[in-house]
């Protein structure tokens, strides 16, 4: 047994140098691959009218979307990321060729490409950026499912933007405007692809977005974020579109005992007038939420939303949302969320969610 | 058409790409430790500032907009490397808008590459090993010979920006290294005559410190790097602790003291002492040296 651990030191001192060379040289040509990471999101979802016998379609376990992400400096120019979203495919109407047991049978995915652009790394004060991404309405639009401070977008998100939010291919120019704070200046170019806001006949009308956003650093532990953003582009009616956002984040991180306790108080609007649709033409709504960690790896949220329309006789959609929240790590969670919703059904829909949340490969670059 | 004319709306900043005439050079680093060395180096000559404040856990700072629009006015922004800024300075260094400074620039520094690293991984890592840093631990500037390694470095580096102050940066960088050679001789001394050979950490932070100190660190209180305390692991410190008869707990500022002082009413003759580990961290550490002078105190038992 010692001759043989012996013997297998031996060949471990011979070995080693050569195969941490080749360790370093393989990963020095690694290091030319993009970072990549797969994150997942997997849901269980409860949904009830209070009183009812059954429970409302669509709930159970779901692999709600899983996310490839990569990313890398293209040249000393430009940045590239792509971003790919594999998530269960919208139920299409049936086909009346088709059996029906096949039918039901068959659950469908679809891969989309969520996010996929160019970014400029040289230009000063200004970070050009083309391609298809998250536009710069509101402070919301711009996060992925699996950066949502809920498991749900707010309602109004939903029901102006569609379930996705607006995700536009163009162009986009952020720059930074020269004041004593952070002010940035967004001004977007949009193909206007959107059914719900814009899809104009003429591929000429393009769509626009701007946004203007402040950060005030309050003191050393707390930040206000303050957002304007407006939308505007031909639709589908051949009328307009128009939709103004406005939001407000107020952090707070103590500078000791920070990895243990933080707050956060976030209020979003959004007003929007689809000129010309039937239905729905005018809606706007809130969504207002606190999240307080208090501990190192838990928070609690709170959230109360709303969303109109101002057809005549339809009721105004409120909701509220209670959430906790465990991350064992910076790479997993787990998070809990029950809410109520009172729309224009006489009893309330209650809502439990349950949603894993997973990260793997290189590290996130995070967001404020 | 007429809406991506209304990006020209944006063209009048490009004209403020310009460097102002400005005398000092401003330089922005991640860590309070290398702002130390920059000011000390850099002196009139330089202005500069850090993200991380020195009671800040540096893995973990979250990338203010502010902070970009510092980066913005930065002529070169000095880091670890070694993964240690990797979930927040990429995003700030991409949105400052700022040319110099972007990676493979004069302006991007980073000073973990230029010393010899300690636990550097041999083979395949996973994060089943916790939150761990394949390049190897990156807490660098916790040693004070390798602090003045690092020394020469950005002084040749500020030297490079500012050739007129090229010489004066080298003098003041070689000056700060020989006091510190020089110190590190004393401290050694002193630790020797402390009695303590093996400590307890929170986290793999002093790693450096103990390595050029002949410290033991056979055990920390996470049960993996970024893993917070267990029960069960916590029993382990205690076990081996008794065991080996340790006598001191260090606790990174940072961290929560309540598992230590739990340990150290446990075990007898352990004490715990709730350390800064980078300049700032305490009031009373104002430069590099009253950093490894609070820690080597705290050795000795001093306070």
């Amino acid at each position: 047994m010692r001759i043989y651990a012996l013997f297998l030191s031996g060949v471990g001192l011979v070995l080693s140098p050569t195969s941490h060379a080749q360790t370093k040289a393989a990963s020095a040509v690694q290091s030319m691959n993009p970072d990549i990471s797969v994150s997942v999101l997997t849901l269980f979802k409860n949904s009830k009218r209070q009183g009812a016998d059954k429970d409302e379609p669509g709930g159970g376990f779901s692999l709600q979307e899983t996310e490839l992400q990569f990313a890398a400096n293209v040249d000393p120019y430009l940045r590239a990321s792509v971003m790919l979203s594999v998530h269960p495919a919208e139920q299409e109407a049936a086909d009346p060729s088709a059996p029906a047991a096949t039918e039901a049978a068959e659950k469908k995915t679809a891969i989309e490409a969520e996010e996929v652009y160019v970014e400029t790394l040289g230009i000063p004060y200004v970070t050009f950026k083309a391609g298809h991404f998250h536009t710069a309405l509101g402070r919301h639009n711009g996060l992925h499912a699996h950066a949502y401070p809920f498991i749900d977008s707010p309602l109004i998100s939903q029901s102006l933007l569609g379930d996705e939010g607006l995700v536009e291919t163009g162009l986009s120019a952020a720059a930074l405007v020269p004041v004593p704070w952070f002010m940035e200046f967004t001004a977007q170019a949009l193909q206007g692809d959107s059914p719900i806001l814009f899809s104009s006949e003429s591929s000429s009308d393009l769509a626009s977005v701007y946004r203007l956003r402040n950060l005030l650093e309050l003191s050393e532990e707390a930040t206000l974020d303050l957002g304007l953003s407006a939308a505007a582009g031909q639709n589908f009616y051949n009328d307009r579109t128009n939709v103004q956002g406005a939001d407000l984040t107020l952090k707070w991180r103590p500078s000791k005992g920070g990895k243990y306790s933080s707050l956060i108080w976030a209020a979003e609007y959004l007003k929007g007038e689809v000129k010309g649709r039937p239905l729905d033409s005018k809606q706007s709504g809130y969504a207002t939420w606190i999240q307080y960690q208090f501990a190192e790896r838990w928070w609690v949220q709170a959230r109360t939303e709303q969303a109109k329309s101002e057809d005549e006789g339809s009721t105004a959609q409120n909701k509220v949302s209670a959430l906790l929240g465990f991350f064992p790590s910076e790479f997993s969670g787990i998070r809990v969320q029950y809410d109520q919703l009172k729309d224009a059904a006489d009893k309330p829909l209650n809502t439990l969610m349950v949603q894993g949340n997973i990260m793997i490969g290189a590290h996130p670059a995070h967001s404020y | 058409m007429k809406h991506i004319l209304k990006l020209a709306i944006v063209l009048p900043w490009l004209g403020l790409g310009a460097p102002l005439a400005r005398a000092e050079l401003a330089v922005i680093t991640t860590v309070s430790d290398l702002k130390a060395l920059v000011q000390e180096i850099g002196g009139k000559e330089v202005s500069v500032e850090s993200f991380c404040k020195g009671s800040q856990d540096p893995h973990f700072l979250e990338p203010k907009p502010s902070y970009m629009l510092k980066a913005n006015k930065a002529d070169l922004i000095i880091s670890i490397g070694l993964g240690l800024e990797v979930g927040w300075l990429p995003s700030i260094v991409q949105g400052a808008r700022n040319p110099k400074i972007q990676a493979g620039q004069p302006g991007y520094l980073e000073v973990g590459s230029s010393v010899s690293v300690l636990e550097a991984a041999q083979g395949k890592v996973t994060r089943a090993e916790g939150d761990v840093h394949p390049e190897g631990n990156p807490h660098i500037t916790l040693d004070p010979i390798r602090a003045g390694d690092i020394a020469l470095v950005i002084a040749k580096r500020l030297g490079e920006l500012d050739s007129p102050h090229a010489a004066l940066y080298k003098t003041r960088a070689e000056a700060l290294q020989k006091r510190l050679s020089e110190k590190t001789k004393l401290w050694a001394e002193r630790i020797a005559k402390s009695g303590n050979t093996s400590v307890i950490s929170f986290h793999k932070t002093l790693t450096y410190f103990f390595d050029r100190f002949h410290l033991q660190n056979p055990m920390i209180l996470e049960p993996m790097p970024g893993v917070p305390p267990t029960a069960r692991h916590t029993m382990d410190v205690i076990a081996k602790a008794k065991a080996d008869s340790i006598k001191l707990i260090l606790v990174e500022n940072f961290f929560d003291p309540a598992v230590a002082e739990r340990i150290s009413k446990d075990v007898p003759n352990l004490r715990y002492s709730l350390v800064p580990v980078s300049v700032e961290g305490e009031d009373n550490v104002k430069t590099i040296d009253d950093l490894y002078e609070a820690l080597v105190r705290a050795v000795e038992g001093k306070k």
